[in-house]
């Protein structure tokens, strides 16, 4: 035994203070308890399939943006520098170019 | 014995846990309370950490597992754990625990200069002058007069380093009243 003070002392508070503390302790505590939860909120089953539905349909339209990007691209440069510019210049001025009278050009006939 | 498995039932069962709840407070209350007071010296802080433990210990009752013998020590760990959580909160960051014990004991003269000149205020200074773990197994030892067995569940740690804990405890608050003695 360190010596024979075996008592709450130096703390001063008295037995009812401590009681009347424990009492008002224990009442929070329980209502703590049946107060509702708060920071949790778990989305419905409905909100995950809208929020689902959302993502893909903005995914499916950028994938189209995209590929009609790429397709335009095809169409543009699959036409060969000579076609473009016979395009663009009128069909008297075509036929007096000497490659219109080329035969055997199978990309011409 | 047959209070606390009368308590472990009744607060597993809905329809009686408040009552059941009150009355574990009731049993045991009193001594969580001062367990934490000489842990956390403060008394505001010790209300706070009170507070804290029964929250705790309420939302936790329904799971515990235990049996009778060994619900007062999960109180204890419950109450322990606050109180060194506050603690925690209450250093630096590169300080330990163990560091705030001139902060813990000028908080104690502060609050209780009426008993100033005491052997008690002694003691405790003197206890709150030793590593935290030593602190803790020689309040559980010495005040609550708890086994080896319950304080190694309330603070985790090895029943023989619990002894030898105590053991330095004892001799360091032995040679602290000692010398103030002389």
């Amino acid at each position: 035994m360190i010596t024979d003070t075996k008592t709450n002392m130096p703390f001063d508070e008295k037995d009812d203070y401590v009681k009347s503390l424990l009492e008002k302790a224990t009442d929070n505590a329980l209502k703590h308890k049946s107060q509702p939860k708060k920071a949790k909120q778990r989305p419905t089953l409905f909100f995950k399939i809208a929020a689902a539905a959302c993502v893909a349909i903005a995914v499916a339209m950028a994938g189209m943006h995209f590929l009609n990007s790429k397709n335009e691209n095809v169409v543009t440069t699959s036409q060969s520098p000579l076609d473009n510019y016979l395009s663009k210049i009128s069909d008297q001025e075509a036929s007096d170019l000497f490659c219109y009278e080329v035969e055997g050009v199978a990309e011409y006939e | 014995m047959q209070k606390e498995t009368n308590i472990l039932q009744l607060i597993r069962e809905e329809s009686t846990k408040e009552s059941a709840f009150r009355t574990l407070v009731q049993t045991y209350g009193n001594r969580l309370y001062w367990h934490i007071r000489r842990i956390v010296v403060g008394h505001d802080d010790a209300e706070d950490v009170l507070q804290d433990s029964l929250i705790k210990v309420y939302a936790a009752i329904g799971d515990f597992n235990g049996d009778e013998s060994q619900l007062q020590s999960w109180l204890y760990r419950i109450a322990t754990n606050e109180s060194l959580q506050l603690l925690r909160k209450k250093k630096h960051f590169f300080q330990s625990i163990d560091d705030l014990s001139p902060a813990l004991t000028a908080t104690l003269v502060a609050e209780n200069a009426v008993n100033l000149h005491t052997a008690e205020m002694e003691l405790h200074k003197a206890v709150l002058s030793l590593p935290t773990t030593q602190r803790l197994v020689f309040y559980m030892r010495y005040y609550d007069d708890l086994s080896y067995e319950e304080i190694s569940v309330a603070t985790g740690k090895s029943i023989n380093t619990l002894k030898t804990n105590y053991h330095l405890a004892s001799k360091t608050i032995q040679k602290h009243i000692k010398d103030i003695s002389i």
